[in-house]
C-alpha cells in the first residue's frame, strides 16, 4: 500500500496530479491519501476487468443473423462464492483502514492544544486557550509597487499556530450550518448550532520549504500557511468566508500570544472587529456590497456615515447615532436602508457591550461628525503589535497613485 | 392492400383514427387512462422540466463566464486601480428583482438547477415513462392496476411542478437544494418563494408514492396467467423494486418538507436549537428519503440495461 508519509519522499506523478503538490499536512492526513490511492487502484483493476470482459463478451456474443442463441450458463455455487466472497472482504478491508483513519482525526490527543472556531455568515474567528483572538488579516492579494501597496480581494484572518503541536479544534456556529475544512489535513467537519463539534490534527514540523512573505516587510518568514475554507453552503458569502492557518515556530506563536493579550482603546477594538466580522458585507470606501457602506461621503453624494441622516425602505429618515447603530446590530432587521435587502443577522450574545461600544466608536471615527476622540496615538499597544504597526484601513483601501 | 389500408386510414369508422378534431383530440389525451398515453404525457412533462434544469445549469455557466472578483485593471488615467468586476448575472436579472447580490442570484441559479433536476426530473423520470409505457405490456395485462389513479399521479405531477415554476417566476430559491435548516428557515423574510419550492417537491410526493402503489400492485396481481415471479423480465423487477422503494421512503420526505414549512410559518421550533429544536434532526430526515431515492433514480437504468444485453446476446 502506497503511503505518503510526512518525510521528504517525492510523491509519485499520480499523486501530484491528485493531490495537488501540497504535502499533507500530517499523518492522519498521510494516511487519508494512501487509503484514497488504495481505492483507485482497486477500483481501476476491477474496472478494467470487467469492462473488457463485458466489452469483449458484448462482441464476442453478439446477435448475428443465422447464429442460435447459446444455451445460459447454469446456476454457479463456486462462482457466486468467489463473487461474493471477495468483494464484501474487499470492502471490509477498506472500511477498517478508513474507520481507524477517522478516528485518528476525531479522537483528540490528551495533550492537545484546544482552539475554539466560531463560524457565522460569513467569517471564521478563532480563539485561542489564553482569551484571545487573532487580530491578523491577510488580502487576498498585496503587491508593492513603487507607488505603494496595491491590495485586492478580500481579508482573510490568519489563524497562528505552533508547529508540531496536537491542536483540537471545539467549533459552533452562531446561525447557520457552516463546515470548517482544512484541506492539507484533509478533514472537514460540520460547524452547527446547537452543540459543539470538533476534530483534531497535528501541525506538521516546519521544514526550509516552508516560508512565507511577511506583510510589511516583505521578508521570507519561517511557516507555512495552509487554507481553510467554509464547505457546507450558508448564503451569499459562503465562498468567501475563509480563513488562513499559519504554523510558525513555537517561539513567535508564544510571542504573538503575549502580544495580543493587551487591551485595545475602542476605536483600534472595533477596527479589528470591522475587520473580522463586517468587512464581507459593508465597505469603507462607498462601495454598496450587501450592507451599506460606513464612510461619511460616497461618490453619489448621499452621505453614509456618522451623523448623517438615513434612508430607509419605507420612505422614512432616521438619523445614524449611537441607538441607531446599537439597534442595527443587535436588531438589524428593525430598520432596514433604502436599496438593501435584509441580509443582516442579530449580533445578539454574540458582541459583548464593550465590542459594541468599539465599532460605534470606529465606525465614528470615519466621519466627519463623530465625536471628537482622544489623543491619536498610533503606538498605544506594545512593540511587536502588528494591528497597530499596519497602515489603517483608509490608507490602504486607496488605490495606489492617488493622493494620499 | 395499399389502396384498402389507405381508405381505412381516413375512414372514421376505425378505432385507430381517433375522434376528429383538435379539441377532440386533446381532450382525448387529457382524460385517458391508457397507460400508454400516460408514460407518453409523463414523457413530455419530465423532458420539458428537464429543460428548465438545463436552463438552470447555463445560467450557472454563464455567470462562471465571468465570475465576481476583485481585479488590478489599468484605469483611464493610467494607473493601476483594484475594482469588483463580474456581473453577468446581475445585468440578466437585477432589474427585475431588485438589489440582489450577484452571489445570491449564481446560488439561486444552482439551487434551481438541483431542486428541478432532482425532484421534477430525475426522480420521476424512468418510472413513471418506461415503467408506465412497458410494465403492463411485459407483464402481460391490459393495462396498470388502477388506471384512473394513473392519470391523477400524472396530474399531480403537473400541479406540483407548476408550483415550482412558480417558485421559480417569484425569483427562485437560494437554500440549495436540500433546503438545510436553519438556512431554510431562516433566510428570505418573505416565506412564499421557500415555501413554494418546498411545497412542490412534497406534491411531487405524492405522484412517486401513488404511481409507486399501482405498479407494485400491477406486478402482484396482473400477472399472465402462468407468469410466476421467476419468469417476469429484469426491467421488471428493478421496476418493481423502485415502486417499493417509492412507497415507502417518499412519505418521509413529504412530512420532512410539511414539517419545514410548518418551521417557517408558524415557527414550531422543531429545526431551532433555541427553541429546543435541532438542526441535524432535519438532515437526517432528508437523507432518510434521499438515500433511498437515489436507488429509485439507477435501477430502472440497472433494468434497461440488463434487458439490452439479455436481447442483444446470443
Amino acid at each position: 500500500m502506497m503511503m505518503q508519509t510526512i518525510a521528504n519522499t517525492q510523491p509519485a506523478i499520480i499523486e501530484r496530479m491528485i493531490f495537488g503538490d501540497r504535502m499533507p499536512g500530517d499523518e492522519a492526513a498521510a494516511w487519508s491519501d494512501g487509503l484514497f490511492m488504495m481505492i483507485l487502484w482497486f477500483s481501476t483493476f476491477f474496472f478494467v476487468v470487467l469492462m473488457g470482459l463485458m466489452v469483449y463478451f458484448a462482441i464476442k456474443y453478439r446477435r448475428r443473423p443465422g447464429v442460435a442463441p447459446m444455451p445460459s450458463p447454469h446456476h454457479n455455487t463456486m462462482l457466486e462464492v468467489f463473487w461474493t466472497v471477495v468483494p464484501s472482504s474487499s470492502l471490509i478491508v477498506m472500511f477498517v483502514l478508513g474507520f481507524q483513519g477517522y478516528t485518528m482525526k476525531l479522537v483528540s490527543p490528551q495533550d492537545a492544544m484546544e482552539l475554539r472556531i466560531q463560524g457565522f455568515k460569513w467569517a471564521w474567528v478563532a480563539t485561542y486557550p489564553n482569551g484571545t483572538t487573532s487580530p491578523e488579516l491577510q488580502p487576498l492579494s498585496k503587491r508593492t509597487t513603487p507607488e505603494g501597496a496595491i491590495i485586492a480581494g478580500k481579508e482573510f484572518p490568519i489563524f497562528y499556530l505552533p508547529e508540531d503541536t496536537n491542536v483540537t479544534l471545539r467549533m459552533q456556529s452562531s446561525d447557520v450550518i457552516h463546515s470548517f475544512w482544512i484541506p492539507d489535513f484533509r478533514v472537514k467537519m460540520d460547524v452547527i448550532p446547537n452543540r459543539y463539534t470538533g476534530y483534531s490534527f497535528r501541525t506538521p514540523r516546519l521544514t526550509g520549504d516552508d516560508v512565507y512573505i511577511h506583510q510589511e516587510t516583505g521578508e521570507e518568514m519561517l511557516g507555512r500557511d495552509m487554507w481553510a475554507f467554509c464547505a457546507e453552503y450558508c448564503g451569499d458569502e459562503h465562498s468567501r468566508m475563509a480563513a488562513t492557518i499559519r504554523v510558525v515556530p513555537q517561539e513567535i506563536y508564544d510571542q504573538k500570544m503575549q502580544d495580543w493579550g493587551v487591551k485595545l482603546p475602542p476605536v483600534e477594538l472595533g477596527r479589528q472587529l470591522y475587520r473580522q466580522i463586517c468587512a464581507s458585507c459593508h465597505s469603507l470606501d462607498g462601495n454598496k456590497l450587501i450592507g451599506p457602506p460606513w464612510n461619511a461621503s460616497s461618490d453619489d453624494d448621499s452621505e453614509y456615515g456618522y451623523g448623517y441622516p438615513v434612508t430607509l425602505d419605507d420612505g422614512s429618515t432616521h438619523m445614524r447615532d449611537p441607538n441607531y447603530y446599537r439597534e442595527s446590530i443587535l436588531d438589524p432587521n428593525a430598520k432596514i436602508v433604502n436599496g438593501y435587502a435584509a441580509a443582516m443577522a442579530s449580533y445578539q450574545g454574540q458582541l459583548s457591550d464593550e465590542e459594541i461600544d468599539g465599532l460605534i466608536a470606529f465606525i465614528g471615527s470615519l466621519s466627519d461628525l463623530g465625536p471628537a476622540q482622544g489623543e491619536d496615538d498610533p503606538d498605544v499597544t506594545g512593540p511587536g503589535n502588528e494591528a497597530a504597526d499596519e497602515p489603517t484601513l483608509d490608507q490602504a483601501e486607496e488605490p495606489a497613485g492617488s493622493d494620499s | 392492400m395499399s389502396t384498402d389500408t389507405h381508405a381505412t386510414y381516413h375512414d372514421e369508422g376505425s378505432y385507430l383514427s381517433g375522434p376528429p378534431g383538435m379539441m377532440a383530440k386533446i381532450w382525448q389525451w387529457m382524460t385517458t387512462v391508457d397507460h400508454k398515453k400516460i408514460g407518453v404525457m409523463y414523457l413530455f412533462a419530465v423532458l420539458f422540466m428537464f429543460f428548465v434544469g438545463g436552463v438552470a445549469a447555463l445560467l450557472v455557466r454563464y455567470d462562471l463566464l465571468d465570475p465576481l472578483r476583485t481585479q488590478e485593471i489599468i484605469n483611464a488615467a493610467g494607473e493601476i486601480e483594484v475594482i469588483v468586476t463580474g456581473d453577468n448575472l446581475s445585468t440578466l436579472f437585477g432589474g427585475i428583482m431588485g438589489d440582489i447580490p450577484e452571489t445570491q442570484l449564481y446560488n439561486r441559479a444552482f439551487t434551481l438547477h438541483g431542486a428541478v433536476m432532482v425532484f421534477m426530473f430525475i426522480v420521476p423520470s424512468i418510472p413513471a415513462s418506461l415503467g408506465n409505457f412497458f410494465l403492463p405490456i411485459m407483464v402481460g395485462a391490459k393495462d396498470v392496476a388502477f388506471p384512473r389513479l394513473n392519470l391523477l399521479s400524472w396530474y399531480i405531477y403537473v400541479f406540483g411542478a407548476l408550483f415550482g415554476v412558480l417558485s421559480i417566476l417569484l425569483g427562485g430559491v437560494d437554500t440549495g437544494w436540500t433546503f438545510y435548516t436553519p438556512y431554510s428557515t431562516t433566510t428570505d423574510a418573505d416565506h412564499w418563494r421557500v415555501v413554494l419550492m418546498v411545497s412542490a417537491a412534497f406534491i411531487l410526493g405524492f405522484s412517486s408514492i401513488l404511481t409507486g402503489l399501482n405498479f407494485v400492485v400491477t406486478v402482484h396481481k396482473l400477472r399472465a396467467p402462468g407468469m410466476g415471479w421467476f419468469d417476469m423480465p429484469l426491467f421488471i423487477w428493478a421496476i418493481y423494486a423502485t415502486a417499493i422503494i417509492q412507497v415507502l421512503a417518499t412519505p418521509v420526505i413529504g412530512i420532512t418538507l410539511l414539517l419545514l414549512v410548518f418551521e417557517r410559518l408558524m415557527n414550531i421550533g422543531i429545526f431551532d436549537p433555541a427553541m429546543g429544536g435541532d438542526p441535524v434532526l432535519y438532515q437526517h430526515f432528508f437523507w432518510f428519503y434521499s438515500h433511498p431515492v437515489v436507488y429509485v433514480m439507477i435501477l430502472p437504468g440497472f433494468g434497461i440495461i440488463s434487458e439490452l444485453l439479455a436481447v442483444h446476446s446470443r
